[in-house]
């Protein structure tokens, strides 16, 4: 044995010297190739490998004039300039309400004590076999190629209950599912049948596939946590995939209350073991929910509500908060927070970064027992719903008296009763019948007239709604955006071809230069031309509407063409796409080739910029030349030009 | 990122195993020097020995330094590899070819306890330098390695942008060589021991270079990303030097070279003052690994009773174990004197 070691003893250390000398000749060009990933964080043991912002924080919002307000980069299409929003595509609801021009006023600051709730519903059970915790779904495409998946194989685990078996054993959501109890999974239905044969305590094992790694585990069943008379629920109904959102969510509050108001839901979470009490509701940020409130980005969890004499109240939270750490620990999501609330008792003092308005600010929180208060389950009558209309695929009505002491609401509470749910895209936001729509986008909406008005002049909004007794924000995202800021389809066609550029240097007189006329149209070069008036004959209809929109104006781009995105020219250097109405051509400069801006557009003839920002110099410079400034637009430079022609923008004045 | 972090797991988990042999040796290491070394340090002027205190302190040098050694591969190691600094990796090295030398020790200690046995008749002794050319020979090897490849990453003009957790890495170095300096040069002053004494300037000179790497890290912070691969490549020459000073020790002994001269004279004055004998033919020493072999030749008068030159040997004997303090073996040869 002593032999053994004396020879081990410096072979180990050889060995461990040739793995650092191989890890020392790495260093260096792992800064290429990994390119930076975690050079600053200090923290080495952070879980970079665990799937963590399904939205990229790439919304980097940028104060342009000290008033204009945007979202930069991404492909959201809202951006708030001078105080607006000004939205480019139109709207197309299919209940018709909100078309035509957004203007958005100011930021919104929700109304204290109008808070949220929100009801987590993670929890799919198949009835009558043990309890997994673990919400399946068929594998996405995506995921499946990324994996090399075969067609039919593996199951993907869309949610894993807090507290479950499942949880316990160590699968995470994310994860697929290939092998269950020895046998190849291929559908969540076989999972479903494997488990009913299994009794609760006997032990299974099963193969994930995790991020390309397989890994086994095992599980031991346990019974399914008491269950108030739930339905059965296949665990791939529409329903569940529609209200991915809810299952996004989880309320912090381990009280007993909120889950027995909501019996109408399938999903059930397992009655709370834990009686810590923080008082507080949190909500995932998304993007919608990032723009209104003037978020940098989406990172940390929104407190929705915060009940009255809550230790939350106590410590000084406030709806709207953003809680970025709990005590140093950086929060990711509702789930993350959730977990580390659980592992705290009731009497301890934590400590909560939250970000207000724009500043960070530590609150220190004593966790509270809950003491649990019965509530009814909220019915109500058609009778009770006074005045109808209909929003964004929903039937919605006043809510009477009546109808609030039904849904066991507070004497007094007024808002929109969600009727019916019937159409996307609400069925996909997740409104369930029953909600109370209590404010939009910050404006109280107490009656119809009011509900109408704040949401005739909006796409994006978050949408405050009372759902058992607690309050929860719901993102409405613009038409062709999910609510993370993704887009759904492309950009239109404008049918606006590129031409060379002639001139870009001043040119004396516009006068010399003979205009594009109906016999010039297929001319292959941009002319600097006076200002025309619109052609009708063309191909391009001009909206009879159109007042100041002019023929000629300029559009800041991220890349030469008209499907990438309107930028500004305070954060990075834009293309500039010079686009004449009167022909349907547009000619792009260089970032290099711009020069001063002023100049530029004056020789060009241009009167007016589209931008998403602006700097102040080049935006005085500019309208000192007479140029007509719309910034905080946001999209693609084609949506940019549909909405100039239509006259849907709104020009910074003040300048 | 993943991978990093499997592969120091695993590192971590081996040093821990052997870390256990590690202490065991040491403490035998320990033992024995005690056992030789009963009263404190009776070099030269007989030492300043001052009590038991000190003692029980020399005692732990050996398990400090190679704990601490431990801990500063895997720290430095660890900290290195996942803040990405050159300079904390080649100074990990440099702490494993530190630890590697007090290996080498114990195995030598081992190797040299085996019986002489007819196919080795003069003893296992020598192998230990054997060992000790193979492993610096490589060690060489790795440290041209991170001289070269740190000089082509500044030439290259590769970015190499250390975390600031790299830098409590090398603080951490700083402060525990530093500590152990203090207690092996205290200790190897008060019980008179010039080996340890130059154990503690090694450790000293760990922090020297622990200095360079942080300063390049604080420095490549700061945007001059040149500077940690630099701070590498002087470590890599520290690993150099340490490799060529063992490699030509372990030659030197390997061709017997004569032993100190302050120790011989020390002896022949010693040996001149013995009665009986006449003269002195020659004396002469060589290590055998960590036993030191004395042959002493004396001249005695050619009508010596074989009685007299018996207790001729055992004077000799007594007279190198008071005056060397190590393991020894004493050959006396009696020449009768001409004339």
């Amino acid at each position: 044995m002593n032999k053994t070691l004396t020879i081990l003893a410096p072979i180990s250390v050889l060995v461990f010297i040739v793995i650092l000398a191989v890890m020392y000749g790495w260093v260096g060009t792992m800064d290429t190739t990994m390119g930076g990933e975690t050079p600053e964080r200090p923290e080495l043991n952070t879980a970079a490998n665990q799937t963590q912002l399904i939205n990229n924080p790439t919304f980097p919002a940028g104060v342009g004039n000290g008033q204009i307000q945007l979202i930069n980069k991404p492909t959201f299409p809202a951006g708030v300039g001078n105080g607006q929003i000004q939205l480019i595509n139109k709207p197309t609801f299919p209940a018709g309400v909100g078309n035509g021009q957004i203007q958005l006023i100011n930021k919104p600051t929700f109304p204290a004590g109008v808070g949220n709730g929100q009801i987590q519903l993670i929890n799919q059970i198949v009835q009558g076999s043990p309890y997994l915790g673990m919400g399946l779904a068929d594998v996405p495409a995506a995921l499946s190629q990324e994996l090399n998946l075969k067609a039919g194989v593996g199951v993907y685990v869309k949610s894993v209950t807090v507290a479950s078996p499942a949880e316990k054993a160590g699968v995470k959501s994310g994860d697929v599912i290939l092998k269950f109890d020895g046998k190849n999974a291929a559908t969540h239905q076989q999972i479903g049948e494997i488990l009913k044969t299994k009794k609760a305590g006997s032990v299974i094992k099963i193969v994930i596939n995790r991020n390309g790694k397989k890994k086994s585990f095992h599980i031991k069943l346990e019974n399914a946590p008491n269950l108030p008379n739930t339905a059965f629920s296949s665990p791939n109904n529409s329903q569940a995939q529609q209200s991915g959102r809810q299952q996004n969510n989880v309320q912090a509050q381990q009280n007993g209350s909120t889950q027995q108001n909501s019996p109408k839901n399938p999903f059930e979470p397992p009655p709370a073991t834990s009686k810590i009490w923080m008082g507080a509701d949190i909500q995932d940020i998304d993007a919608v929910m990032q723009l209104q409130f003037s978020l940098p980005d989406t990172r940390g969890v929104i407190v929705s509500h915060v009940s009255a004499n809550s230790p939350a109240m106590t410590s000084g939270l406030e709806t709207g908060d953003v809680i970025r750490r709990f005590n140093d620990t950086r929060i990711r999501d509702v789930n993350q927070f959730q977990s580390l609330i659980l592992k705290s008792q009731p009497g301890n003092q934590i400590q909560l970064t939250v970000l207000r308005k724009g500043s960070q600010i530590t609150l220190p929180l004593l966790l509270g027992e809950q003491t649990p208060t019965p509530e009814k389950p909220p019915f109500l009558g058609p009778a009770d719903i006074a005045i109808e209309g209909t929003w964004i695929g929903m039937d919605v009505g006043e809510l009477t008296g009546n109808g609030a002491a039904d849904l066991g609401l507070p004497a007094g509470t007024k808002g929109i009763l969600v009727n019916d749910v019937e159409s996307p895209p609400a069925t996909m936001l997740g409104f369930t019948t029953g909600d109370v729509i209590v404010a939009v986008n910050g404006q109280p909406t107490p009656d119809m007239k009011n509900f109408e008005t704040a949401t005739q002049k909006q796409t994006s909004a978050v949408v405050d709604v009372i759902r058992g007794n607690k309050h929860l924000f719901i993102s409405v995202p613009p038409p062709g955006f999910t609510q993370q800021g993704t887009k759904i389809n492309q950009a239109i066609d404008n049918k606006i071809k590129q031409v060379a550029m002639t001139q870009q240097v001043p040119q004396p007189q516009q006068t010399i230069q003979p205009c594009p006329s109906v016999q010039t149209q297929n001319q292959q070069t941009f002319q600097p031309c006076p200002i025309q008036q619109p052609q009708t004959q063309q191909g391009v209809q001009q909206q009879p509407n159109i007042k100041s929109a002019t023929q000629r104006f300029g559009i800041f781009a991220s890349n030469p063409d008209l499907n990438s995105t309107v930028y500004g020219n305070r954060f990075q250097t834009p293309y500039l796409i010079m686009v004449d109405l009167s022909n349907n051509s547009f000619a792009v400069i260089d970032p290099s080739n711009i020069g001063n801006i002023a100049d530029t557009f004056s020789s060009n003839n241009l009167s007016a910029l589209v931008c998403s920002d602006i700097s102040q110099q080049a935006a005085s410079d500019l309208s000192a030349k007479g140029v007509t400034i719309y910034a905080g637009v946001v999209g693609t430079p084609n949506r940019a030009i549909d909405s100039y022609q239509s006259g849907s923008l709104t020009p910074v004045k003040g300048l | 990122m993943m991978m990093i972090k499997f592969f120091a797991v695993v590192l971590i988990a081996v040093i821990i195993i052997f870390a256990a042999f590690l202490y065991r040796g040491a403490t035998k290491l320990e033992e024995e020097s005690k056992a030789e070394n009963k009263d404190c340090g009776n070099y030269k002027e007989g030492g300043k020995c001052s009590g038991k205190a000190c003692e029980k302190c020399a005692q732990r040098v050996g398990v400090v330094n190679i704990i601490g050694n431990i801990l500063m591969i895997c720290i430095k190691g660890y900290l290195g590899v996942a803040g990405r600094s050159k300079g904390l990796i080649a100074d990990a090295i440099h702490s494993s070819a530190d630890l590697l030398a007090t290996i080498i020790m114990i195995i030598g200690l081992r190797i040299s306890d085996k019986e002489i046995d007819n196919k080795y008749p003069y003893g296992y002794g020598k192998a230990e330098y054997i060992v000790s050319i193979c492993i610096y020979l490589f060690l060489f090897g790795i440290g041209s390695f991170i001289i070269y490849n740190g000089v082509w990453t500044i030439v290259e003009g590769r970015i190499v942008n250390p975390c600031l957790s790299a830098a409590w890495g090398a603080i951490f170095s700083i402060v525990i060589n530093e500590l152990m300096f203090r207690q092996s040069i205290c200790a190897g002053k008060h019980i008179n021991s010039p080996s340890m004494q130059a154990k503690a300037w090694e450790s000293r000179s760990d922090v020297y270079s622990s200095v360079a790497v942080l300063i390049g890290i604080i420095g490549a912070k700061l945007g001059f990303h040149w500077m940690d691969p630099l701070a590498a490549v002087i470590v890599g020459v520290i690993i150099l030097k340490i490799c060529i000073e063992q490699v030509k020790d372990a030659v030197f002994n390997l061709m017997d070279k004569a032993y100190d001269e302050d120790y011989i004279d020390d002896i022949n004055q010693s040996l001149n003052n013995m009665e009986n004998i006449a003269g002195i033919k020659k004396v002469v020493a060589r290590e055998l690994g960590p036993i030191l072999e004395f042959e002493i030749n004396l001249y005695v008068m050619p009508d010596t009773t074989v009685a007299i030159g018996e207790s001729i040997k055992r004077e000799a004997h007594n007279i190198i174990k008071a005056i060397v303090d190590r393991k020894s073996t004493v050959k006396v040869r009696l020449f009768a004197k001409q004339g």
